[in-house]
């Protein structure tokens, strides 16, 4: 804990968590910034496609603002995440829609792969969105070249697993334990990726507050993260 | 015109910068971190580099000191372009001169315009 120049007692991991937060919304912002410059001095075909690329960055960014307040809000106890039937293949594929556009600037692919008997699950329909998001921006910008990202839907024997893999192999168990030793512990960055770990932390508190723990996954050659939720009753009744 | 390595993991970003200093004339490389910068310096040797310090696995402080240590490379100006700011990074300016850093830019302010000046001046010496 350590009192600011104003009186505030603040701890040393919110903190952290802020300025990682503001650290991963900076990219997008220089992002426009520099490329509206780029477009005001562009011949007028290229202009067009700068100013699409302009609002395709600036609607992620929003998109992701919206995704930290919520989880903000969640983790302050002024938002409670109450859980209701879910369709977790209908929230996937929502998701990859809006997060395709961001995708393709970084000649990266979006997929999904929801099983047939994915089904309902007890979740929060805008928490599990704005989970996904933050996990799958986070991957999306930590990516190499040509990467594919999945969101993947399936049901296991513990319930409807919900979560993201990447082709990018940096992605493994250590990314998540680090992401929350970032914010628990310790002061070191997330050093095998890209990514600062702000989207990893936000996605794994939110998942925790609908009672479902994020873990690694690993199938066919990808690795990623994913919770499993308690399936709806309302299933057990049909 | 003159060869530029940009070593910048941010794809996005690094077309934009790419596109810049096409359009200023120069030549452009991207390397998405250290490892492939090292490998691409190897394959021609660039006239200035220009280097984000966030490199994912790597400090890119520690890969400039990499760069330093290689008789050959030793002498390529180095202009460092990153999100970090400089009292973040803790190089003194005597610290970045002995080190051939002949630029720091700070990326949330360093315009294209800027960053293609700090390029050009390294042109004007050569």
């Amino acid at each position: 804990m350590r009192e600011g120049s104003s009186g505030f007692v603040v701890a040393d991991k919110n903190l952290r968590l802020l300025r990682a937060l503001a650290a991963e919304l900076r990219t997008p912002l220089i992002q426009i910034a520099r490329r509206s410059e780029l477009a005001s001095v562009s011949k007028q075909q290229n202009q067009a496609s700068q100013l699409r690329d302009i609002e395709t960055t600036a609607d992620a960014a929003l998109r992701l603002v919206d995704s930290y307040l919520f989880s903000t809000q969640v983790l302050l106890g002024q938002q409670r995440l109450p859980l209701e039937p879910v369709s977790v293949g209908a929230t996937l594929y929502d998701t990859a829609q809006y997060l395709r556009r961001i995708a393709k600037l970084y000649q990266c692919d979006i997929d999904i792969n929801i099983s047939r008997h994915a089904g309902l699950a007890m979740a929060n329909r805008q928490g599990l969105q704005a989970a996904l998001t933050s996990l799958a921006y986070s991957m999306i910008n930590s990516g190499g070249e040509q990467h594919r990202i999945v969101l993947v839907a399936s049901k296991t024997n513990q319930g409807i697993t919900a979560g993201v893999t990447t082709t990018n192999k940096q992605m493994s168990r250590s990314s998540l334990k680090v992401a929350r030793q970032l914010f628990g512990m310790a002061r070191r960055p997330l050093k095998e990726s890209q990514t600062n770990g702000a989207g990893i932390y936000v996605a794994d508190c939110l998942f925790e507050a609908m009672n479902a723990p994020m873990k690694v996954t690993r199938r066919q050659g990808s690795a990623g993260l994913a919770a499993v939720l308690l399936p709806s009753r309302q299933l057990a009744l049909l | 015109m003159i060869d530029v390595l940009l070593v910048e993991p941010d794809r996005v970003l690094g077309g934009i910068y790419e596109r810049a200093l096409k359009d200023a004339g120069h030549t452009v490389r991207i390397a998405g971190d250290a490892q492939n910068a090292v490998q691409m310096i190897d394959e021609r040797r660039p006239d200035v580099v220009v280097c984000e310090l966030i490199l994912g696995e790597h400090n890119g402080v520690e890969f400039i000191y990499e760069l330093r240590s290689y008789a050959d490379w030793s002498d390529i100006p180095i202009i460092i372009l990153t999100s970090v700011s400089p009292e973040d990074v803790g190089l003194n300016a005597k610290q970045q001169a002995s080190l051939g850093v002949v630029d720091y830019l700070y990326k949330p302010q360093a315009s294209l315009q800027q960053i293609v000046k700090s390029i050009q001046d390294v042109a004007d010496a050569k």
